[in-house]
């Protein structure tokens, strides 16, 4: 039997490689190598095109000891090296996780098919933007997005609230009454965007909720979909078409990826409803659109946990990809953590532990290594103004018997929502 | 003004034509276009910005292949990749070939290229109907 080279072994046997081959290299003038390790999990070398002719020899060295040690995941000898331009170099150089090797900087290329924006820095912050995401389902997370929602329209605020959980929709049926959908949604702008014709629904996509006639402020609602009428039912083949990229068109504009239509679709919205406040309700897991939310649309992000160990662990996957990819700095000042669904018994205990777990995640990923200080990003457990204290939502046996968000009693909302829409008011006021 | 397109199917027809008549060198340095320009044609309706390939791309087909698989990334290419065989069929093959002297293409070394070329036509047509080209 063969070694089992397992994917994880990969990166370290590559850089291991490089290594033990970075003499011949270097003495041929080669200080960077670019490893691609394509769809399938197999790794390539890549050099620039016109590369000098003395890197051949030491470069075949290096495929045949890549083929020795990367067992299935190595390509033959002879199709190890693949030749691209500098353009080609420098897009792969994006995004990829680099590390001195005796003298060599080995640059590693993950190609995914999805999943690529967790590990590209967050976008530039449109201050009044903010999104809401649960790294595992069922913790109250659009009920929350839903009470914030009416509470800042209580409170005077302009609010456009978008149910980007595309594929498990729910904001929309909580903040809009049956029957009160407009004609389209989310996935119909994709669609209608994808043949020149997103601005054809896009003041049709939007619905203010009847109950909040009477309110001091006006709340607008982007749903998924639109009102469920005949002639209207397609929505896993919209959905289906909504991470198409835009080709280009030749001499007019590039590749248009959906990510960037995304971003389109909010900007658009906001130029026409001049909302205060942006809440954009995310998709749960490591999903694609749940990476756009999070990474891609500028907002903060408020990331509901329970305390349990699942949770953790799935934040950790999370944190340390960020840690790993070195974008801890871009993204930390963006993300709150909320505290959800705290039980009714032992609160200060739960409350504690929650604190306890929060703060080891991100001081293990996100805080700078040094302690708490001036200029540093780094705080102590009990520091209530840090990322890892958390907003707090309380379990409240009331909520999950409420339709929509109108049918929930004042007190209801009080007694479970109010330190949290308190630490919202103070971010907001803090936003603008 | 480039059409990789049709040039796919030109090349590919007359590589057919002189295949079929034995002529197994200019078959063979056709189908090795015809392979170039059907991924050029996917690639032009994905990642060209302007109306000709921009220099990264202006590769031959034993070059080509290996670059489509391994770039591929994200939702838009990887179907295609995905389709396209590990091996690259073009690997001896060049451009620079078409000096050589007609003995040195074997039938073999021509099926080959053949097969290669068909497999890439195939990835294409997956593309029509995918609706890439309008």
């Amino acid at each position: 039997m063969t070694e089992f080279v397992h994917f994880d072994n990969v990166w370290q046997r590559c850089r291991e490689v490089v290594r033990e081959s970075a003499e011949s290299l270097i003495n041929a003038g080669c200080t960077e190598l670019v490893f691609i390790r394509d769809l399938w999990g197999r790794v390539r070398v890549a050099v620039p095109l016109d590369f000098r002719d003395d890197w051949r020899e030491p470069l075949r060295a290096l495929a045949t000891r890549l083929n020795e040690r990367l067992g299935a995941h190595a390509y033959p000898p002879d199709a190890a090296v693949l030749e691209l331009t500098g353009h080609d170099l420098r897009q792969l150089r994006e995004g990829a996780v680099s590390s001195p090797e005796n003298g060599i900087t080995v640059v590693l290329v993950d190609r995914v098919i999805t999943g690529s924006r967790w590990s590209l820095p967050p976008e530039g912050r449109a201050p009044n933007r903010f999104s809401f995401f649960a790294i595992k389902g069922g913790v109250g997370r659009s009920t929350a997005v839903a009470v914030l929602a009416s509470h800042l329209v209580r409170k005077g605020q302009r609010v456009l609230a978008m149910d980007l959980d595309l594929e498990s929709p729910g904001l929309s049926s909580l903040l809009l009454p049956p029957g009160e959908h407009p004609d389209f949604g989310i996935v119909d702008w994709f669609v209608e965007d994808a043949v020149d014709q997103g601005d054809r629904v896009i003041s049709e996509m939007t619905a203010a909720p009847s109950w909040c006639g009477s309110l001091k402020g006006d709340l607008l609602v982007a749903p998924a979909r639109g009102r469920l009428r005949e002639g209207y039912e397609e929505y896993l083949e919209k959905l289906g078409r909504v991470y198409l990229d835009l080709p280009p068109v030749p001499n007019k504009r590039a590749q248009e990826p959906w990510l960037i239509r995304l971003r389109r679709l909010i900007e658009a919205l906001e130029r026409q409803l001049r909302p205060d406040v942006v809440l954009i309700d995310s998709r749960n897991g490591l999903h694609d659109l749940a990476a756009a939310a999070v990474m891609a649309v500028g907002a903060r992000v408020c990331l509901f946990a329970l305390e349990n160990a699942p949770t953790w662990e799935a934040y950790t996957i999370l944190f340390r990809h960020w840690a790993r990819y070195g974008i801890a700095e871009k993204i930390r000042e963006n993300l709150t953590i909320v505290a959800s669904m705290i039980p009714e018994v032992g609160r200060d205990r739960y409350l504690a532990s929650f604190r306890e777990h929060a703060w080891d995640l991100f001081r293990d990923f996100l805080y700078d290594e040094e302690p708490p200080g001036e200029d540093r990003f780094n705080f102590d457990l009990n520091d209530e103004d840090a990322p890892h204290w958390p907003l707090e939502i309380y379990w409240h046996r009331g909520v999950p018997d409420a339709q929509t968000v109108a049918e929930l009693p004042g007190q209801t909302e009080q007694e479970a929502f109010r330190p949290f829409l308190e630490a919202f008011d103070e971010l907001i006021s803090e936003q603008s | 003004m480039e059409d990789f397109r049709d040039a796919h199917e030109r090349h590919w027809e007359d590589a057919e034509y002189l295949y079929q008549d034995k002529r197994l060198g200019n078959a063979d340095h056709l189908y090795g276009l015809s392979a170039e320009c059907a991924l050029k044609a996917i690639l032009a309706r994905t990642k060209f910005s302007g109306a000709q390939a921009p220099r990264e791309y202006r590769i031959h087909i034993d070059k080509l292949w290996d670059r489509f698989r391994s770039l591929a990334g994200d939702r838009d290419l990887s179907r295609y990749a995905s389709m396209l065989p590990e091996n690259n069929a073009f690997s001896d093959w060049q451009v620079a070939q078409r000096y050589c002297n007609r003995t040195s293409f074997t039938r073999q070394a021509v099926e080959n290229h053949r097969w290669g070329a068909e497999r890439v036509r195939n990835v294409l047509r997956v593309a029509e109907v995918d609706g890439l080209f309008q």
